[in-house]
């Protein structure tokens, strides 16, 4: 039987679907007996489903000008 | 947020400079994070530079092929590693261990069994977590941490959701140090979301 320790560090690969066959039934087989890996693959999917949209930033109004600033330079020097 | 809509990708294609600034609004953090991943901090906000000529002078041409977030993250890479070449240069700080990531030893017994077993936790969707202001500075803040590698995977992965392979060779990376990389990003912001939940701050 996988270790809980083990669980936690192929967490990702299972949810990538990166595991093989028997990986993944012995994989599944720890998380039906043990509440608390079952707990923690539940917590890393909130995870991963909040941080794509926290993780995304906008860029401020500034930056974006300076951007489109240095464009127009940068065409007009070389047309 | 989705920038694909066919009608706007037309106008944007078509020179409409409103939709060029709303690209770069939407693109331009996240293609500084990626380029980071590649040259390191110094010279990335110049590679992401060089990337928005390019995609200005080239969107005319875009095939609607790939999607246009490929794209664009295509060109920002291609642009950090043609830079890479030129200056001979290695890459910042590559964290190449391939060191299995789990959560601290301390949390296992000898037999690797919970010594720590996971708290519950009373924000349980996204949504919810979604509304916490503080939680998104704790993130933000985590985010700015991260080495660049980890950040570049977690950015073209998480945020913008490009499958894993594409990731690989956007970066240069092997599939096994992706894997490792996107998976200690998880596990470093599970900790901060779980401090969260325990105490109310960062
Ligand atoms: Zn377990």
């Amino acid at each position: 039987m996988l270790s809980c320790q083990h669980i936690t560090q192929k967490a990702s690969d299972y949810i990538e679907g990166k595991l093989n066959f028997w990986q993944r039934l012995k994989f599944r087989a720890h998380l039906r007996a043990c509440i608390h890996c079952d707990n923690f693959l539940r917590q890393l999917r909130l995870v991963i489903g909040y941080s794509s949209r926290a993780g995304h930033q906008c860029a401020s109004e500034a930056e974006v000008q300076q951007v489109l600033h240095r464009i127009r330079q940068a065409e007009s020097t070389s047309s | 947020m989705e920038l694909e809509d066919p009608d706007w990708v037309h106008k944007l294609c078509a020179g409409d400079e409103a939709a060029f600034a709303e690209l770069v609004r939407r693109y331009h953090p996240q293609m500084v994070a990626v380029a980071r991943g590649i040259v390191g901090d110094s010279i990335a906000d110049e590679v992401v530079q060089e990337a928005w000529i390019s995609i200005h002078r080239n969107l005319s041409g875009f095939q609607q092929r790939s999607s246009l977030k490929t794209w664009v993250y295509t060109i920002v890479c291609n642009a950090a590693k043609t830079r890479l070449c030129k200056e001979h240069k290695h890459r910042g700080q590559r964290d190449n261990s391939l060191e299995p990531a789990g959560m601290p030893a301390e949390f296992f017994d000898e037999n690797g069994a919970w010594r720590e077993p996971p708290s519950d936790w009373h924000l349980d969707t996204p949504e919810q977590l979604l509304e916490e202001s503080q939680l998104q500075e704790c993130i933000d803040k985590t985010l700015s941490l991260l080495p660049e590698q980890q950040r570049a995977v977690f950015t073209l992965r998480e945020v913008e959701q490009l499958d894993l392979s594409s990731v690989r060779n956007k970066l240069e990376l092997s599939d096994s140090n992706v894997r490792v990389l996107l998976h200690r990003a998880r596990l470093k912001l599970m900790q901060v979301i779980n401090h969260y939940q325990e105490t109310g701050t960062c």
